[in-house]
């Protein structure tokens, strides 16, 4: 293991530190990566392009997300070319909720960090319990870290289908395609699917017609389906999104075989569900490639991931950071960097101390401090790092070259990284580490799954880590996903009725009421390192005095829709973005609906809230009924 | 009334959900979810739930698909440029945007958002209205991080909590009244002086419904009373019609008593 740009060495035992001789080594003017192109030169060029070309564009794709104040995409297209020329990701608006977090209980982390999200209903509860028991220096008994996982893989059982169904199945829907590609459509009413006899869908154009928005049978199929895996999520949980049951030291809910029973009922159409849902976007994908090559570079950028693992060996956590490569090692999605399609590191360690945010392209004032030089191994970290960065909001104008977003511009080795749930397919495949288990095996560059027999008959599949990752890939790995998250819960629920038939049925620690007894007067630093649906998630905590001194949160889309770093460097949608050509065809450019971008976008399934926005209903406003006793 | 009219479905209770929609720490906007807190006691009543539904609109969808409630009762905060701590009622019975626009509101509730409008538009678009939805929708002052509410919509937690209680004690008669309605436009029996004060009564409660105006209820009440005391009634009216009239009289007389309880309400 070596940082291609950070100066830090490792000897043979994997300790890492600070290579001698180098000044200031964390100065973004010392330790610089390569940059292809910087920002002056990128303008350069598309300024002299704009001077011989009349058909250069600056669109604002604002929002690509409708919500007023969320996510924006400012682009220069060359619609004669069909290429991007720049792209500036924009998060406007701030939510706070690091800053509000500060002098708190660091147990109100657990609850007021899982507001920060609408649809992420339960990952931000369980990061904050893992950052604030590593502080606490509690550990879970095997079953509450049990609970943990199979809570965690129905969420990811709500949130795949959700995503592959209700947010990006419309771009490749028959209403999209006629607006936008109508000369695919009639291609789609011949091509007879491969994957017919699972999904039942004749030809390419009747998938597509089930795709339809709102109305289309896979898309209501889905949003049934999302219920029936919050439904498994409450069986454990009582209450989804929010729960109140994730507690430091595990969770607070009476697990009983009824409830083991009753989840495991749900399982079973999760599988059937899963194997039509791995032939449905394999056949897209490979629908679209046929038609055109060019989709292949939709949404594509260079293959540099990044993922802290999920899911913990129960017998294996223990919630300190002194062990955490060990215990890192044995979840079953396999933490990891990979870097230009090589994986660089499988260690916790390494992930956390290579790992920086910036903000010189955001809406806050320097934030980086040096409280630590070391993280608790005596690994050098960096003044950016979450536990030395802070939350210093400074809004200002809008200004591509200066600052233009709340999103931070989050690196590993300052190099751009993404995170996706595709992600944890992709290490888990290629570092073959994961716990022993009878449904899934890596091989170095597949991941081949046994997906158990339900209604549906017992199913062989197999993902191969894609050369070349774009929007296609990520969707169908997505659906990839799903299945693996539900295999991952048949072999915890198993573990857990173990557990009940050897009577290891504690779920926490301590009893909550006792929880007081251990908050610790000394500070105190710990780091959930989690998953959301969309990817990465991580909470770095500092407490003294028992309260939280700071706290960091950097989830998928923090890393995914970053802006500019320090080094000019554009973040994972901007380089996609940039890479994808513009295959839609329209005849004025007031047609333009930019769906290339969008698929681009949404193949990260972005989470960005904040926000309100405006608009009059259809309906009767009655009265104002303000008794207001501000003013008139 | 009988005869071609619809049979009178099973007695059946009115379920009705109140819920709200905001947003922790972020100042005004989250006002629904202290309104909810603030009239839990409502949970009390049969039929009656309470629930912070700040939480994504598709588990909002999921929940109405749960509760099947007859009457859903929202409150929160949209900015609209309206002047801050202006409190609006609607009757919500669809929302004026494309499909396109409602997927695009999907997509939104999919990636996160939690907001008021957002909501309404979701359970609109994916079909999951209830019988009866009315928003309570207040314009927020201060809409960034921050903890507690700014005066101007501080000052009108009271009305809001007032009205929140108003919807689910009218809830009853508005249900009553459309029940009545469908058997009126259903019928074919002769008119009479009770079917003409049955209709004057529902068309005030619709009035009621959009205007707030109590009056012309009452006056329509103390005229059916009278018809119904005369005995003049059509051929042909079945112990329903009979019991629906005297159930929406009964509702009308109860709720004038509410009103001189409680001049606020």
């Amino acid at each position: 293991m070596c940082f291609k740009n950070l100066p830090v060495e490792f000897d043979q035992g994997g300790v890492a530190t600070l290579r001698g001789g180098v000044p200031d080594p964390y100065s973004v003017q010392v330790s610089r990566p390569d940059v292809a192109m910087t920002e002056d030169e990128r303008e350069e060029q598309i300024q002299q392009m704009m001077g011989r070309q009349g058909h250069i564009k600056d669109l604002n794709m604002d929002p690509v997300t409708r919500v007023a104040g969320a996510l924006a995409l400012h682009i220069t297209a060359d619609l004669d070319a069909g290429t991007y020329l720049n792209a500036h990701s924009q998060a406007t608006l701030f939510r706070g909720y690091e800053v509000i977090l500060m002098g708190r209980d660091p147990r109100d982390a657990i609850f007021v960090s899982s507001r920060a999200c609408g649809v992420c209903g339960g990952v931000h509860a369980h990061a904050a319990a893992y950052a604030i028991e590593m502080a606490m220096g509690l550990t879970p008994p095997p079953m509450g870290t049990v609970v943990r996982n199979l809570g965690e893989a129905a969420e990811m059982g709500l949130d795949n289908p959700l995503h592959l169904y209700l947010l990006a199945g419309p771009d490749y829907s028959e209403s999209v395609i006629k607006a936008t590609n109508p000369e695919l459509w009639p291609r789609a009413q011949k091509w007879s699917c491969p994957g017919h006899e699972h999904h039942g869908f004749s030809t390419m154009s009747e998938l597509m017609t089930a795709l339809n928005p709102l109305t289309g049978s896979l898309y209501r199929e889905g949003l049934d389906f999302t219920r029936l895996m919050r439904e498994q999520f409450v069986i454990l949980h009582g209450k989804y999104p929010h729960p109140q049951t994730i507690v430091p030291g595990g969770v607070s809910s009476t697990i009983t075989l009824q409830s083991l029973n009753e989840f495991h009922s749900r399982l079973g159409r999760a599988f059937d569900y899963g194997k039509r849902m791995l032939t449905i976007w394999d056949d897209i994908t490979t629908f679209f490639y046929e038609q055109d090559e060019r989709y292949r570079d939709v949404g594509t950028r260079p293959n540099s991931h990044i993922d802290p693992g999920f899911w913990d060996d129960p017998f294996a956590y223990d919630a300190t950071y002194e062990n955490v490569n060990e215990w890192g090692a044995r979840r079953y999605s396999t933490p990891g960097v990979v870097i230009d399609g090589e994986l660089v590191t499988t260690r916790l360690t390494d992930i956390n101390i290579g790992w920086e945010e910036f903000v010189d392209h955001s809406y806050y004032d320097d934030s980086a401090t040096t409280r630590y030089d070391t993280d608790p191994l005596g690994n050098p970290i960096s003044p950016y790092h979450p536990w030395n960065k802070r939350t210093l909001p400074r809004p200002g104008p809008q200004s591509w070259r200066e600052r233009y977003t709340w999103s931070t511009a989050p690196r590993w080795d300052r190099q751009v990284v993404e995170s996706g749930a595709y992600t944890r397919l992709m290490m888990t495949a290629m570092a073959q580490q994961h716990p022993v288990n009878d449904f899934y095996e890596a091989t170095g560059h597949s991941l081949r799954m046994n997906i158990p027999k339900s209604e549906l008959p017992a199913m062989e599949v197999e993902w191969h880590v894609p050369e070349r990752w774009n929007a296609f890939e990520r969707n169908r790995a997505r659906a990839y996903h799903f299945v693996f998250s539900q295999l991952v819960s048949f072999n915890e629920l198993l573990r857990a009725y173990e557990l009940q038939r050897s009577g290891e049925t504690r779920v926490a620690a301590v009893k909550p009421e006792d929880l007081d007894k251990h908050i610790p007067t000394d500070e105190r630093i710990g780091v959930g390192f989690w998953g959301a649906g969309r990817g990465w998630l991580t909470h770095h905590l500092v407490m003294d005095k028992g309260k939280i001194v700071n706290y960091q949160i950097c989830t998928p889309s923090t890393i995914n829709a970053s802006p500019r770093d320090a080094f000019d460097q554009p973040g994972p949608y901007e380089e996609a973005v940039m890479n994808t050509p513009i295959l839609e065809r329209f005849s004025d450019p007031s047609e333009f609906t930019s769906v290339d971008m969008l698929r681009a976008i949404r193949s990260f399934d972005p989470c960005m809230p904040c926000t309100t926005h405006v608009h009059t209903p259809k309906g009767t406003v009655t009265r104002e009924v303000n008794t207001c006793a501000c003013d008139a | 009334m009988t005869g071609s009219a619809p049979e009178v479905p099973p007695a059946r209770g009115l379920t009705v959900l109140v819920g709200g929609v905001g947003q922790l720490f972020q100042s005004d906007q989250d006002l629904g979810r202290l309104v909810v807190e603030q009239v839990q006691d409502l949970a009390m009543t049969p039929g009656v739930l309470v629930e912070d539904l700040s939480y994504g609109a598709i588990p909002v969808v999921h929940r109405l698909a749960e509760v099947r409630p007859d009457v859903l009762v929202l409150v929160g905060t949209t900015s609209s440029g309206r002047r801050p701590g202006r409190v609006d009622r609607r009757v919500v019975t669809g929302v004026d945007r494309s499909d396109a626009d409602l997927q695009g509101a999907v997509q939104d509730a999919g990636t996160g958002y939690v907001d008021l409008s957002l909501t309404i538009e979701v359970i609109v678009g994916l079909q999951a209205m209830p019988p009866r939805m009315v928003v309570v929708d207040i314009e927020p002052a201060e809409t960034g991080p921050g903890e507690g509410l700014s005066a101007p919509v501080r000052a009108t937690m009271p009305r809001v909590v007032s009205l929140v209680r108003r919807e689910v004690d009218l809830a009853p008669l508005f249900d009553l009244a459309a029940q009545v309605r469908t058997r009126l436009d259903d019928t074919r029996a002769t008119t009479s002086p009770i079917l003409s004060g049955l209709a004057d009564m529902v068309e005030a409660i619709e009035l009621l419904d959009r205007e707030d105006r109590w009056g012309p209820m009452f006056a329509a009440m103390e005229r059916l009373r009278a018809a119904v005391a005369r005995g003049d009634g059509s051929e042909g009216m079945g112990h329903a019609d009979w019991g629906m009239t005297w159930g929406l009289v009964e509702e009308v007389q109860r709720l004038r008593g509410r009103s001189l309880q409680d001049p606020d309400w």
